[in-house]
């Protein structure tokens, strides 16, 4: 059965590359907001479809980020 | 000489002087210590993510400037004595950049209106849309690929009546009564 459907019908592309971004800035909550989950745990890239440079610059600017206070570390924290 | 630049997040009961004093600190500290500010930014107040000390808000300041390392140490000294700084990074600065938006981080709202569509789930634009989503929340749980969804299963056909197993065979020890009782039908069958 699982060999039958392919798991992934369209190839995902990394959006950061789509973006042609050439750093990620941990100011950029909006943005950086897109790559956490409703729980606030930064999506793997088997979700997101980030190419391993750019999920690399995510990582790093998402634990700055929640340093500050500009992104959660847990939904608890977003009562 | 590296290009630093420092983040600053102080209490929101302080004054916009107070608030001045505390960028002329810093600034003081980075310049004595042979250094040279680039630039100073103000963000002004903004929602935290998460409470901090007890607070919703934070006044932030990013400061961009030049210096050697050792200056780094002095300034992390300070912004641990100073008990209205409720945050502070200090990181190498990649250049110029615009502050960002204003209203602080929101759930779900930001998200929204960037062009992925409804601003549903689906619009995030994950392939695992929904179904990662709810996984994520019900069982804390991400390791795993979302799952297909099962191909609905066609309705069993009643089994052929097993035959009487031989009495006392060692395998099954209440097996001949209750293949009677029962009809020989077994456990899981058609009914369940």
């Amino acid at each position: 059965m699982r060999t039958k459907e392919p798991k992934q019908l369209k190839k995902k592309v990394c959006k950061l590359c789509v973006e042609k971004l050439e750093r990620i800035d941990y100011k950029d909550d909006r943005r950086l907001a897109r790559f956490i989950t409703d729980r606030g745990k930064i999506v793997p890239r088997r979700i997101s479809g980030t190419c391993a440079r750019h999920q690399k610059q995510v990582t790093l600017a998402v634990k700055r980020a929640r340093i500050l206070a500009l992104l959660p570390f847990t939904s608890d924290q977003l009562r | 000489m590296r290009e630093y630049e420092t983040v600053i997040v102080l209490d929101p009961a302080l004054d916009d002087t107070r608030v001045d004093q505390e960028i002329e600190t810093v600034s003081t500290v980075i310049t004595q210590g042979g250094g040279e500010v680039l630039e100073v930014q103000r963000w002004g107040r903004r929602r935290l993510a998460y409470e901090v000390q007890k607070k919703r808000e934070g006044i932030y300041s990013l400061i961009r400037f030049k210096s050697e390392r050792e200056v780094l140490d002095e300034l992390k000294r300070r912004y641990l004595l100073n008990e209205s700084m409720l945050r502070h990074l200090t990181v190498l600065s990649l250049g110029p950049s615009a502050p960002p938006s204003t209203e602080g981080f929101t759930h779900g709202g930001d998200r929204r209106g960037e062009g992925y569509g409804h601003g549903g789930r689906r619009g995030e634009g994950f392939g695992g849309g929904r179904r990662f989503e709810r996984r994520d929340r019900d069982a804390d749980d991400i390791d795993r690929e979302p799952r297909e969804p099962r191909e609905p299963r066609e309705p069993r056909e009643p089994r052929e009546p097993r035959e009487p197993r031989a009495p006392g065979a060692p395998s099954s020890p209440e097996a001949p009564a209750e293949s009677q009782e029962r009809g020989g039908q077994e456990p899981g069958g058609p009914e369940a």
